[in-house]
C-alpha cells in the first residue's frame, strides 16, 4: 500500500476571486514507502504549497488525501498525530527556532508528542550526537551560523522520529561539502531505517545522485512523474516545465550527437563516467 | 487563518476608487469618520450607510474580503455592546435579577456596534484602495503646511509608510512561521487561556527575531543608498489633482453639508409630516 495516496487536489489562494488561479490544479500521485522523491520544478509552480498539503498544514479545496490508506480529511483523523509522522524541514530554520538553548529547542518536538521531560530530553541529546552537533547543545540558537542552524531545525524535526522526512530546498545556501554530507546522511536514513523522504530541489545533478523518483511540477500542476532517467532526459517535459537538462544528461547527448554509441540510461557521475570509459 | 486580517493590506484592482488622489481619499475617510461620531439620528446613519456603499461598490473589491477584518474585531464588538447594553440608565424595557436593559442602552449599543463596524470598514476601504507609499505621499503632501511649526512631517511620513509597508510582511511571517512550529505539533488553539499565551512563545520569539533583523537591513539598505531624513526631496510622480478628484471633493462637501443638516430634522415632526401624510392619504381613500 502506498504511504500516500494524493487524489486530484485543488488549491487556491485567493478564495475571493471569480477568476480562479489554482495553486495546486488537479494533482495525484501515489508514494510508496521507502521512496525518495525529488520534487523538481520552477519558483512559483506550487512546490511548497503542495508539501503544506501532506501534513495537513494546508486543506485542499478538493480532492482526498490517504495517508497509510487513510484520509487525513476525515472528521476524526487526528491531524496533530499526522504531523509526527510527517516531518516537515522548512526552507528557514529562523522560522522555527525560539528556545533559549539548542537542546530546548530540539526537545519542544518530542514534549510536544507526549514524551516526559527527561525522555524529551534524553532523546534530543542523541538525535545531537547522531547528527555531530553535540557540542552545540547549550548554545543559543540565534548565535549560530546558518549551516548550524539548519542542523538544529532539522535535529528539532528529527527528534519526532518521523516516518517520512520532507525538506524544502534543503540545499539551498550551503557549500558542496556540507550539501554532500547532508545528501549522504538523508541517504543511508532511507537505506537503513526506510525513511520516506520528499525533497524540493533546483539542483538537478543531485536529483541525478541520490532520488529513485522525479515530480516534475509547472503551473500548479504535476505535468511528470517517474525514475530519474525517464523524467529528465524527456526534453518535451522539462522544455514545459522551463528546467535545464542535468549535466550529465546533456553530455551524453553531446557525445551521442558526436556519432558515438552511449548508454544513457544511468545518469550519475560514476556511471557517466564508467560508460565514457566502455567507448 | 492569519491572513484574515485585512486591516492595512492592498488589495489590487483597477476601479475609480483606486485611481483617486490618496488626499482625497483621505479627506474622505476623515469626513466619514467625523460624520459618524456626529450622527444623532437615524436619518444621519442612512446617509453614512449610503455613502458606505457607494465606496464599497465604487472600489470593485470583492465585499467578502473587505468584512474579513471584521472578525478580529468581534470580541471588541461584543463587549461594547455589552457595556452599552447593561450599563445606561434610563426606562427599563426588560430586566432579570440584577440586570436592568434600558430603552437609552439598545440604541447606544446599536449606535456604538454601527458606528465601530463602520469605522473599521471605512478605514479599511481606504487601505485596501491605497498603496502604503501612496497613503504616506498623501500624507506628506496633505500636511506639509504642519513644516511651518517645525514638525518633522517627512520622517513621521516615512515611519509611517515603513510601518504599513511591513504589515503585510508580518503576517506572512506569522503564518510560516506557525507552519513550522505546527509541523513540530505545536497547537495555537487548544487549551485555556494560560496555554495559549504560552503557546505563542514560540510564535513571538522568532518573529521578533526576524522584525530586528529586517529593521537592521533596512536601515543598512537605506544608509547604503546615502538616505539623509531631512533633505529636501522630490518626487518621481509627484501628486496632482484630477477632475474626478476635484468631483469627489465636491461630493464630500455635499454630503458633509447634509450630514449637518439631519442635525436639525426632528424625529418629531418627521412623525408628524408622515402622520398628516397618512392622513391625506385616508382623506383621499375614503373620498
Amino acid at each position: 500500500m502506498p504511504i500516500f495516496e494524493v487524489k486530484n487536489i485543488k488549491y487556491t489562494y485567493d478564495k475571493y476571486e471569480n477568476s480562479l488561479k489554482y495553486a495546486l490544479n488537479d494533482i495525484s500521485f501515489n508514494i510508496e514507502k521507502k521512496d525518495f522523491v525529488a520534487l523538481i520544478g520552477k519558483s512559483g509552480s506550487g512546490k511548497s504549497t503542495l508539501i503544506s498539503h501532506l501534513n495537513g498544514l494546508y486543506k485542499a479545496d478538493s480532492g482526498d488525501i490517504l495517508y497509510s490508506g487513510n484520509s487525513i480529511y476525515s472528521k476524526d483523523y487526528d491531524l496533530n498525530s499526522l504531523r509526527f509522522k510527517v516531518g516537515i524541514v522548512f526552507q528557514y530554520p529562523d522560522y522555527q527556532l525560539f528556545s533559549e538553548t539548542v537542546i530546548d529547542d530540539v526537545a519542544f518536538g518530542a514534549i510536544k508528542k507526549g514524551m516526559s521531560k527527561d525522555e524529551a530530553y534524553k532523546k534530543s541529546l542523541e538525535v545531537l550526537k547522531f547528527l555531530n552537533i553535540e557540542y552545540l547543545k547549550d548554545e543559543s540558537p540565534f548565535n549560530l551560523s546558518g549551516g548550524e542552524k539548519r542542523k538544529v531545525a532539522f535535529a528539532g524535526v528529527f527528534v519526532m522520529e518521523p516516518e517520512v522526512l520532507i525538506f524544502d530546498e534543503p540545499d539551498a545556501g550551503l557549500d558542496t561539502m556540507s550539501k554532500i554530507n547532508f545528501y549522504n546522511f538523508i541517504k543511508s536514513l532511507n537505506n537503513d531505517y526506510g525513511t520516506t523522504v520528499i525533497y524540493i530541489t533546483h539542483n538537478l545533478d543531485d536529483v541525478v545522485e541520490y532520488a529513485n523518483k522525479v515530480i516534475v511540477m509547472s503551473d500548479g500542476k504535476l505535468i511528470k512523474m517517474g525514475k530519474p532517467y525517464e523524467v529528465l532526459s524527456d526534453e518535451k517535459v522539462m522544455k514545459e516545465a522551463d528546467l535545464e537538462l542535468p549535466y550529465s544528461i546533456s553530455i551524453c547527448n553531446k557525445v551521442k550527437s558526436m556519432g558515438y554509441d552511449i548508454d544513457n540510461t544511468k545518469l550519475t557521475f560514476s556511471d557517466l563516467l564508467d560508460s565514457l570509459k566502455k567507448l | 487563518m492569519i491572513r484574515d486580517i485585512t486591516l492595512g493590506q492592498y488589495y489590487k484592482k483597477d476601479s475609480i476608487v483606486h485611481s483617486l488622489d490618496p488626499r482625497v481619499k483621505l479627506v474622505a475617510t476623515l469626513i466619514f469618520l467625523i460624520s459618524l461620531f456626529i450622527s444623532t439620528n437615524i436619518f444621519a446613519y442612512i446617509l453614512a450607510t449610503a455613502y458606505l456603499i457607494t465606496a464599497i461598490i465604487l472600489c470593485k473589491v470583492p465585499f467578502g474580503f473587505i468584512i474579513r477584518g471584521l472578525k478580529s474585531l468581534l470580541l471588541l464588538l461584543f463587549i461594547s455592546i455589552a457595556f452599552n447594553l447593561f450599563l445606561t440608565p434610563g426606562k427599563v424595557v426588560f430586566s432579570f435579577y440584577a440586570i436592568n436593559i434600558t430603552k437609552e442602552g439598545i440604541i447606544l449599543a446599536l449606535k456604538m456596534a454601527i458606528r465601530l463596524v463602520y469605522l473599521v470598514i471605512g478605514s479599511s476601504i481606504l487601505t485596501l484602495t491605497t498603496t502604503p507609499s501612496k497613503l504616506t505621499d498623501g500624507l506628506e503632501k496633505g500636511l506639509s503646511f504642519l513644516n511651518v511649526i517645525k514638525v518633522p512631517v517627512a520622517e513621521i511620513a516615512l515611519m509611517m509608510s515603513i510601518a504599513l509597508r511591513f504589515i503585510p510582511t508580518l503576517i506572512e511571517e506569522v503564518d510560516k512561521i506557525m507552519n513550522a512550529q505546527m509541523s513540530r505539533g505545536a497547537n495555537f488553539e487548544k487549551g485555556n487561556l494560560i496555554e495559549k499565551a504560552k503557546a505563542l512563545i514560540p510564535l513571538l520569539v522568532p518573529l521578533f527575531v526576524s522584525a530586528f533583523k529586517r529593521a537592521n537591513d533596512l536601515a543598512y539598505a537605506m544608509e547604503s543608498r546615502c538616505y539623509v531624513g531631512d533633505s529636501k526631496r522630490t518626487k518621481l510622480r509627484p501628486l496632482k489633482y484630477k477632475r474626478i478628484d476635484y468631483i469627489t471633493y465636491i461630493y464630500l462637501l455635499v454630503f458633509i453639508i447634509l450630514i449637518f443638516l439631519t442635525r436639525y430634522i426632528k424625529i418629531d415632526s418627521t412623525l408628524s409630516i408622515m402622520g398628516s401624510f397618512r392622513g391625506a392619504l385616508k382623506l383621499y381613500y375614503e373620498r
